[in-house]
C-alpha cells in the first residue's frame, strides 16, 4: 500500500462523489424546475432513440446484437477486473514468515534461502521488550504487503513514561532482530496510550 | 545506519487514518452495480426475462424518472445521493491526521499518540516543579503543547525550571509535527520565580 495507491483510493472516492453529486443536483433540479424535467425528458427521449438507433445499425454478424453492446459489456467486464484487482490490493495479508536471507552457495553448501518464522521474531521482540521500565504491554504482529514483510510492534506506555526512553529501548530490540535475522526488515514501532486515547482529538490529562 | 526504506511511509501512513474501508466498500458497490448491469444486457440480448429490467426498460424509466415522480420526491432522493457524494468527496480530500506524531528514528518508523505524551509532559512539569497532580494539566493538540500551572495560595512556581523540562521532553522525543510549547502560571502570567 504505497503513497500512489493511497492517492488512487482518494481519486476513487473523490470522482464517484463527484458523480453523485451532480446526479443528485439534476435529480433535485427536476424537482424543482418544471422546465427542467420537460428538458430532462425530452433530451432523454432523444438520446435513448438516437442510442437504439445506433444499436440497429451495427449488428454483430448474425448474433442479433449491436458491436456496442459487444463493447460495452467488454468495457464492463475490464471495470469489474480492475476493481477486483483493485480491492485485492488494498487488503494487507499476514505474514507467516519474515526477512528472508538468500545465500548464494559455495562448494560445501548449496543455494538455499533462510526464513525466519513471523511467530518467533515477534517472540524475540517482546521478550526483549516486557517488562522494560515504562512498557506496560507489547504487542507484535507480521504483515506483507506487495511482497514486502515486516514488523508492527504496539507498545503501550505506562502513563508518564517518556516517549524518548520507550523508543530507544524498542530500538535496541529491533536491532537485536535485525541480528537474529540477518537482514534489517521494515518496523513499525507505534507508542500508545490507554484505550480512551483512541478517538479523542484533543489530549488531555486530568 | 539509516532506517530501511518504506520506513518513513509506513511512519506517515500510521498517523493519518486509511481511506481503505471506504475504498473497497466503494468499489465493492460499484462492482454489484456494474455485474448486475451487464447482466441485464446479455439476458436483453439473448431474449431471456430479466432479474429486475431489461435496459431498455430502465432507459425509459430514466427519461420518464421527472415525470413520473413527485417533485419532493425528487428533491428529497436529489438531495440524498448528493449528501452520499459529498461524504465521499470529503473522505478524499480531508486530510484525516490522527492524533499521533512521527518521532526521529534510524532504524524503525515509530510513531507515538498524543496521549502518551501529554502524559509525559505532565510527568516533567510536575517533577521540575515540585508540583501536585491537580496543579497541573497539560494538553496537546496538532500545533500547541499546553502546561497549565496553578501555585498553591501564597506559593510559587518555578515556571522556567518547569518550562526547560518540558521542553527536554519534547526535544528528546525529536517529534514531526513539532508541537510549540505553552506553559500558562494561572493566577499571574509570566515569571512566577521567587
Amino acid at each position: 500500500m504505497t503513497g500512489p495507491r493511497r492517492v488512487l483510493s482518494r481519486i476513487l472516492l473523490g470522482v464517484l462523489g463527484l458523480l453523485l453529486v451532480a446526479a443528485g443536483a439534476a435529480v433535485a433540479a427536476a424537482g424543482l424546475s418544471p422546465a427542467f424535467a420537460a428538458a430532462w425528458t425530452g433530451r432523454g427521449t432523444a438520446a435513448w432513440a438516437g442510442i437504439q438507433a445506433r444499436l440497429a445499425a451495427t449488428p454483430a454478424g448474425t448474433l442479433g446484437i449491436s458491436w456496442w453492446t459487444l463493447a460495452a459489456l467488454a468495457l464492463l467486464a475490464v471495470a469489474i477486473v480492475l476493481l477486483l484487482a483493485w480491492i485485492f490490493s488494498r487488503i494487507g495479508r499476514r505474514a507467516k514468515s519474515i526477512g528472508s536471507l538468500e545465500s548464494a552457495g559455495n562448494a560445501d553448501a548449496p543455494a538455499g534461502r533462510t526464513t525466519v518464522d513471523a511467530g518467533l521474531a515477534a517472540q524475540a521482540v517482546r521478550a526483549s521488550l516486557d517488562g522494560r521500565p515504562g512498557i506496560f504491554s507489547t504487542a507484535v504482529s507480521a504483515w506483507k504487503s506487495h511482497g514486502v514483510e515486516g514488523l508492527r510492534i504496539t507498545i503501550q506506555a505506562r502513563k508518564g513514561a517518556g516517549p524518548r526512553a520507550i523508543a530507544d529501548t524498542a530500538e535496541e530490540a529491533v536491532r537485536g532482530l535485525d541480528e537474529l535475522l540477518g537482514s534489517q526488515v521494515p518496523v513499525l514501532v507505534r507508542i500508545r496510550s490507554g484505550v480512551r486515547s483512541a478517538s479523542a482529538r484533543t489530549e488531555r490529562v486530568r | 545506519m539509516s532506517a530501511p526504506p518504506r520506513t518513513r511511509q509506513l511512519a506517515r501512513r500510521e498517523t493519518r487514518s486509511s481511506r481503505t474501508v471506504a475504498s473497497v466498500a466503494t468499489a465493492v458497490a460499484l462492482i454489484l452495480i456494474l455485474a448486475w448491469l451487464g447482466t441485464e444486457a446479455v439476458l436483453a440480448s439473448t431474449g431471456q426475462r430479466p432479474l429486475l429490467a431489461s435496459p431498455s426498460r430502465m432507459a425509459e424509466w430514466l427519461v420518464r424518472l421527472p415525470a413520473a415522480t413527485l417533485p419532493w420526491g425528487l428533491v428529497a432522493a436529489g438531495a440524498a445521493l448528493a449528501l452520499l457524494g459529498l461524504l465521499l468527496v470529503v473522505l478524499a480530500v480531508s486530510p484525516g491526521t490522527r492524533p499521533r506524531r512521527i518521532m526521529a528514528s534510524d532504524r524503525a518508523a515509530v510513531v507515538v499518540d498524543d496521549g502518551v505524551l501529554a502524559a509525559a509532559v505532565d510527568r516533567a512539569a510536575r517533577q521540575a516543579g515540585a508540583l501536585l497532580p491537580e496543579q497541573v494539566s497539560s494538553r496537546i493538540s496538532r500545533r500547541r503543547v499546553q502546561v497549565r500551572i496553578r501555585p498553591i495560595p501564597g506559593g510559587s512556581v518555578d515556571e522556567p525550571a518547569v518550562r526547560a523540562a518540558v521542553e527536554r521532553v519534547l526535544a528528546a522525543s525529536a517529534l514531526q509535527p513539532e508541537p510549540k510549547l505553552d506553559v500558562i502560571v494561572s493566577g499571574h502570567h509570566g515569571k512566577g520565580g521567587p
